[in-house]
């Protein structure tokens, strides 16, 4: 048993790494191949990510998706259909955990496009919430067996360091698969870190920020290098540590649910900040208390990350150890941030080239960003690439 | 200031992030990298198959005969594509019936049909030989099951009632199978070509799939005593009749590598590669040839190999037994997988797999099964029996 285990989880590497692979290389052509499903089930706290593969040619027998009839599916065709189909994919699969049923959350599904040998599939990835921790995780599956009864749905489930995989048919739908990992507390260090580091605004705040950290604005208004290291990194310390003081505050108020701002205002008040920190670099209007205004926008970013620690699903009864894993895992990623700009700046901050580029044009830049991000943000349409 | 201090500083800023990346580099979204969502709404993701017209949820409310219409068409345009998924469409369109133990004959036969070709030829078996018992005159059922047992090479009961079969043509090919299995092959040529001659001499109206049937058959009795030529002529014959048959296609795409003829083999199967058998004969084609293509290839059958064992059907042994040892050149695993197959299925075809998968292994002893059939039923085959001798 544990050895054929092996063999499957060895075989779907081998489909990962020959998806990857399908990339370089152009196929001479697509499998005939009975039909299969590729579920991927990762639970942690109270909630289960989805990631759901389904063979275009299944979903359109059984729904149609050819809109123009022109013998074609396009990404437009599969993007129309996106609420019918997600629904239709869902009514097929039940979650439960520990016996009580989880919901999935369908109408914050993503849909995207992938290819499996037999052709291109739609992946749902989506997010089921639970009634509770569980250790038991039930799979039942019924997708597509009335339209073809040699259907499987080869589910794997990633918990604790193995994957399990099991496959669901007709004659046998459901499965329960025993010994969920609790989530653990570097799960959520993980996430806060990768969510500062692909969180582009807090990064532009932070950045314009700490520009100006290895000069003093002397009395004439203007910029002198610091002789020391040491004095850019106490004022580095102050920012950092305000905005991580200010951002805890809010963060905490907001996951335990004291305060509750509409997202819409919190995401455009962070963009401002950006523009604030990155203007007051080209005309300070505050100017050795960059700390102070640290903590007053950190506030507001503090909301930010709630809504971001949300969206992971933390689970009520352990959330407050699930705060702090974020919040650390946040702080690592400023500071590894911090420490790989501040001994370059340094080193750089006598040049013209910091001055002129990093310093004035990049601030520009940065205020210029965050004035789009403000609009965007504000009427609820995008622009930006990112 | 010291220099001294910056160096500790990005020996510092080093660590940090080394340990953040090593610590388990962004698992969460690498998971998802082949997720596309592509920019343009016209990107052509997938062909249609057209309008499903409510094909969901329509069993429920068809009758046996529409059900037994719906499930059979899907079967012949699954044999004649190669598609298997036409198999699972057929199954679902006979609903309740297929596990209706008191259905009537046409859905049992059906059903032997489907088990047959998901290679479960001992419920197939069953299901045939149950409705023997009720009906034993029904014709249909009669053949299918003499085909089972013959690929089984239990030759029997092709034998006994293959000759009670109600048309000249079925009973030719039924009766001449087991014959050229069992050392007969010229015997079995004779008779077939006799059945097929007197087609035009009032023999009824015939399906293009039950010529094919004949003539493939004939080409293999030819094989079998050794006269490639005229095989191949069959063979051709067969295309001309049927152009994209599967079954002709693999075999006479056989016989060509036997030939030596490897180049023959490419613009043959070129538009039919989207079937792994048909495809395994491309890849072993180009390799015998050489060609630098050869490997990608290689590659996109394993991959469909790999995705039709998670799926946990095992329909593909005999190929991928001939995939390990001339591809990948794993002669333990092919050795392995002849012996699975074999426990299957009992065609010339496998015996092929296993004697060459044992020779590759220099594991002569394992291929004592094929060579006790061997013997036991005098098959003429000279690739065969050359083969089983030099693994003595």
């Amino acid at each position: 048993m544990k050895r054929s285990l092996q063999v499957v989880a060895l075989l779907w590497a081998t489909l990962a790494a020959f998806a990857a692979l399908a990339f370089f290389a152009p196929r001479l052509a697509y499998a005939h191949k009975a039909s299969d499903s590729y579920l991927t089930l990762t639970p942690h706290g109270d909630t289960v990510e989805v990631r759901w593969d389904i063979a275009l040619r299944d979903m359109d027998a059984a729904l149609g998706l050819d809109e123009n009839g022109d013998g074609h599916i396009t990404w437009g065709e599969l993007q129309t259909a996106r609420a019918t189909l997600t629904e239709w994919a869902f009514a097929g699969l039940a979650l439960s955990a520990d016996a009580a049923a989880c919901k999935v959350l369908t109408g914050d599904a993503e849909l995207g496009t992938t290819s499996h040998s037999d052709g291109a599939y739609a992946t749902l990835l989506a997010r089921a919430t639970c009634p509770g921790d569980a250790t038991r995780l039930g799979v039942k599956y019924t997708l597509l067996f009335d339209v073809d009864r040699l259907h499987r749905g080869v589910v794997r489930v990633k918990s604790g360091e193995g994957d399990t995989i099991f496959v669901l048919q007709d004659s046998a739908r459901e499965h329960t698969f025993e010994g969920v990992a609790k989530a653990s507390p570097l799960h959520f260090v993980r996430e806060g870190t990768f969510h500062i580091w692909s969180g582009i605004d807090h990064l532009a705040f932070l950045f314009a920020l700490l520009f100006p950290a290895v000069f003093r604005r002397q009395p004439d208004g203007k910029w002198a290098p610091v002789p020391r290291l040491r004095d850019a990194a106490v004022d580095v310390l102050r920012i950092v540590s305000a905005f991580t003081v200010a951002h805890s505050i809010t963060l905490g108020l907001a996951s335990f649910g004291y305060v509750s701002l509409p997202s819409r205002l919190v995401e455009a008040t962070i963009a401002a900040s950006v523009v604030l920190a990155a203007v007051n670099n080209l005309r300070p209007f505050f100017r050795e208390q960059r700390w102070g205004v640290a903590f007053i926008l950190g506030l507001v970013h503090g909301f930010g990350f709630s809504s971001a620690l949300a969206d992971l699903g933390a689970s009520r009864d352990t959330l407050l150890a699930t705060l702090v894993s974020f919040n650390v895992g946040v702080e690592v990623g400023q500071l590894s941030l911090v420490a790989l700009f501040l001994p370059l700046a340094f080193l750089a901050r006598h040049t013209q080239a910091y001055r002129r580029i990093v310093l004035q044009a990049g601030s520009a830049a940065v205020a210029l960003v965050g004035a789009v991000w403000v609009v965007e943000r504000a009427v609820g349409m995008k622009f930006l690439p990112f | 200031m010291s220099r001294r201090r910056i160096a500790v500083f990005a020996v510092f800023a080093t660590l940090i992030t080394t340990v953040i990346v090593v610590a388990k580099p962004a698992a969460v979204n690498a998971a998802n990298a082949d997720v596309r969502m592509p920019t343009d709404a016209n990107e052509i993701l997938e062909k249609s198959q057209g309008r499903p017209a409510g094909r969901k949820g329509r069993a429920a409310a068809l009758t046996v005969d529409q059900a037994v219409s719906l499930a059979q068409a899907e079967i012949d345009a699954g044999r004649a594509s190669g598609d298997p998924r036409a198999l699972g469409r057929a199954k679902a369109a006979l609903g309740a019936h297929w596990d209706d133990p008191a259905a009537p004959a046409s859905v049992v036969l059906l059903r032997a049909t489907i088990l047959q070709s998901l290679h479960e030829f001992e419920r197939a078996d069953a299901e045939l030989s149950g409705l023997l018992s009720r009906s034993p005159e029904n014709d249909q059922a009669r053949l299918t099951l003499a085909t089972i047992r013959t690929v089984r090479a239990d030759y029997t009961y092709a034998e006994t009632e293959c000759p009670k079969l109600g048309d000249a043509l079925s009973a030719a090919v039924c009766v001449g199978n087991a014959w050229s299995l069992t050392g007969r092959s010229a015997a079995a040529e004779v008779k077939v070509g006799e059945a097929l001659g007197t087609l035009g001499q009032g023999g009824g109206p015939r399906t293009r799939a039950e010529i094919v049937w004949a003539i493939s058959s004939l080409s293999e009795y030819a094989e079998r005593q050794g006269a490639r030529d005229r095989a191949e002529a069959y063979y051709r014959k067969a295309l001309q009749v049927s152009p994209s048959d599967p079954y002709v296609l693999r075999a006479y795409a056989d016989l060509l590598l036997d030939l030596g003829r490897a180049a023959e083999v490419l613009p043959l199967l070129a538009p039919y590669t989207e079937q792994d058998a048909l495809l395994l004969r491309v890849v072993v084609a180009k390799k015998r040839l050489g060609q630098a293509g050869a490997v990608t290839v290689a590659r996109e059958l394993a991959e469909r190999f790999a995705a039709v064992r998670l799926r946990g059907d095992r329909a593909h042994l005999r190929e991928e037994s001939w995939y390990e040892r001339e591809i990948v050149g794993d002669a333990a695993r092919a050795l392995t997988l002849a012996q699975e197959n074999w426990a299957v299925q009992r065609e010339p075809a496998d015996a092929r797999v296993f004697l060459e998968a044992a020779r590759a292994k220099g594991d002569l002893a394992a291929a004592a099964p094929v060579r006790a059939l061997l013997a036991e039923t005098h098959l003429e085959d000279p690739t065969l029996l050359a083969l089983a001798r030099s693994t003595p």
